[in-house]
């Protein structure tokens, strides 16, 4: 006759048993976080910014962005475009482009149709063809 | 030695129904063996894309599918088919796939304790759900979405990987308990054709599973797993519609019936693995849960939680959300109910005469809140999902341009839905119709319980009913702010 430890109403031997499944499934779940740890990469440009009004609220917001490379210095003839989105799924995005008034200094316009959290995306063409992309969080637009 | 068989849903008079499985092509669909895992799989394929995406993709939830199609998409679709059709969603759960392939490998050997035979833990980890989708903003996280997907299949093949039978979806699946008090309001049910002919069977195929001829112990057809013994089942509570029991009938009996949306509120007969509704105060108590959630869920996108949480943070001195919140959940979930219900109840037993004690008043009059939660759930799930409709083919060509190959062109970023203004009157006649739903609910119920004075009973059942349906509209109409940030000033 097999005899079975029972501590309150267990079955340790059917644990046993299948103990090697339930760290099979606990290894892929740890693999799983630890594998997809995100990194970003290090920005070759850098990108400064100022939005208004402040605090910002729905309606149109300017955005002023400087961009200048690694050794400091104005980025012209790139272009920018931009995008706002919700934090939430779902909602219309919207766009503006900006223009250039300055060596390095860029300037645009979006308009924020709900209070909430929102996120501008910058799509940005460098002169030399390459494209960057940069976020920004707008939190807490007030209504 | 025959049982008699009485079908407890043979009180509401049935004429010319509809059944699905008699439409030609989808009974034979649906009576294949294998009808099920084709149903899944595709959901199965989408459920690991998703996840992919969440962990691996951009971490704008607009632009990622596992927060696109997890909280417009499923959702949406979700309440949608439960309100025209029934719980079709449980039938094609991809977790129920993997449960099964794991199951091929081991078996479980446990009952579910005992003690846990009970809706309790499921309504704690469906308030943990609703809890934890407010305090870490989930919409906003594909990276959480996808842990959430990961960890909800973790969570069955553990449950059931350890217990016999379908003990996740009974008594732990939060989904699951959503499914199955929304499927309450469902236009169809799964049910038997013909009692005479279960009267007569011998075999009980429908619950025990259809065994090898020559072994019994040899199950070829599983039946029921959630203890619904056709004959004595009624309604769709804790029914997934897994159509075991459709495939184990020798007599092809079982057939997916129509029936009147909400008709099973209005009798309590005993039912087949839940036994009477007025006595599980376990149910009603999710019913409660079911529709007051409804309500702290929408109010968490809204601008006056703001306002709420501020001042609730600035009284209680804490600068954490997760205090402010759950004060906020209390206040919703408990409190308000209490009152409500119990105000109520009491008033139906002081002026309407009823002789119920204060509690089972409370208990029974709880399920007919049951379709203003789901006008609630749908007018919520429904503006996302009509106002983001058209999200998924962006953010699908974004994923598949992000493989190197820009096979379906440039994600049309602009293409989100149905404008707002078109949207409103949907979500306001969804929760017009849960209002005339829980009134004639509530009518008839307190028909029963007060035969002299039914119209003093019903009164303040109808007040409960009116309070929930204004503060739902109320809450519709509110601007929308939804926030990934606590605001402290």
């Amino acid at each position: 006759m097999q005899i079975r430890s029972l501590v309150g109403g267990w079955d340790l031997h059917l644990l046993a048993e299948r103990s090697s499944f339930f760290l099979l499934l606990a290894s892929v779940v740890v693999l799983l976080g630890v594998g997809c740890e995100r990194r970003q990469s290090s920005p070759e440009i850098i990108i400064t910014h100022e939005i208004k009004p402040k605090p910002l609220r729905v309606g149109p917001a300017e955005i002023a962005l400087t961009l200048a490379d690694a050794g400091s210095r104005p980025i012209s003839r790139a272009h920018i475009a931009l995008e706002a989105d919700m934090a939430h799924p779902g909602m219309a995005p919207v766009f503006g482009e900006t223009r250039e008034t300055a060596p390095g200094h860029y300037q645009g316009k979006v308009s924020l149709t709900m209070g909430g959290d929102w996120v501008l995306l910058l799509h940005i063409t460098l002169p030399n063809g390459q494209t960057v992309e940069r976020q920004i969080e707008l939190n807490g637009i007030e209504q | 030695m025959s049982t008699e068989l009485h079908a407890p849903h043979l009180e509401l008079e049935e004429v010319h129904e509809f059944d699905l499985l008699r439409v030609r092509g989808i009974s034979k669909l649906l009576h294949w063996r294998h009808a099920r895992t084709v149903l899944q799989i595709p959901l199965l394929f989408v459920s690991l894309v998703m996840v992919l995406d969440g962990l691996f993709g951009p971490r704008l939830a607009p632009k990622n599918m596992a927060t696109t199609f997890t909280w417009l998409h499923f959702r949406g679709l979700l309440v949608l088919v439960i309100l025209g059709a029934g719980n079709f969603f449980c039938l094609a759960c991809p977790f129920m796939l993997v449960r099964n392939i794991a199951r091929r490998l081991y078996q479980p050997r446990w009952n579910w304790p005992r003690k846990l035979r009970n809706k309790w833990l499921s309504i704690v980890l469906f308030v943990a759900v609703l809890f934890v989708y407010e305090l870490f903003h989930l919409w906003s996280s594909p990276w959480w979405t996808a842990w959430l997907i990961v960890g909800y299949f973790a969570a069955i093949l553990v449950v059931d990987g350890l217990f016999k039978h379908a003990s996740f979806c009974k008594f732990v699946c939060p989904l699951g308990q959503f499914n199955f008090a929304a499927s309450l309001l469902s236009p169809l049910e799964i049910r038997v054709r013909d009692q005479a002919v279960c009267h007569s069977c011998d075999t009980k195929d429908c619950i025990r599973g259809r065994r090898e001829p020559k072994s019994d112990l040899v199950v070829i057809q599983r039946g029921c797993e959630l203890a619904l013994f056709q004959p004595l089942k009624a309604g769709n509570m804790d029914c997934t519609f897994c159509l075991d029991c459709v495939q184990a009938c020798p007599h092809d009996n079982v057939g997916i019936r129509s029936r009147m949306p909400a008709s099973e509120l209005m009798t309590d007969p005993a039912r087949s693995g839940i036994g009477l509704f007025s006595r599980r105060k376990d149910l009603a108590a999710l019913m409660i849960v079911f529709t007051f959630g409804a309500l702290v869920n929408a109010f968490g996108m809204v601008s006056p939680i703001y306002v709420v949480e501020r001042w609730l943070s600035a009284l209680m001195h804490v600068t954490q959300r997760a205090p402010v919140l759950g004060v906020i959940f209390v206040f919703f979930l408990i409190v308000e109910p209490f009152v409500l219900l119990g105000g109520a109840a009491w008033m139906t037993r002081i002026f309407g005469g009823s002789r119920r004690p204060l509690v089972p008043t409370a208990v029974r009059y709880s399920y007919a809140l049951a379709p203003l939660g789901f006008g609630m759930w749908l007018a919520h799930y429904g503006f996302h999902f009509f106002t983001g409709l058209l999200t998924f083919i962006p953010v699908t060509q974004s994923a598949v341009a992000r493989l190197g190959r820009n096979l379906l062109g440039n994600p049309l970023w602009t293409w989100t839905g149905i404008p707002v203004r078109f949207v409103q009157p949907i979500e306001l006649g969804f929760i017009g119709l849960g209002f005339a739903g829980s009134l004639l609910l509530t009518h008839r119920l307190a028909e029963d319980d007060c035969a002299q004075h039914p119209m003093r009973a019903f009164i303040p059942w109808a007040a409960v009913c009116l309070l929930i349906c204004l503060a739902s509209v109320w809450l519709m109409y509110q601007p929308m702010e939804m926030r990934a940030t606590f605001m402290m000033s």
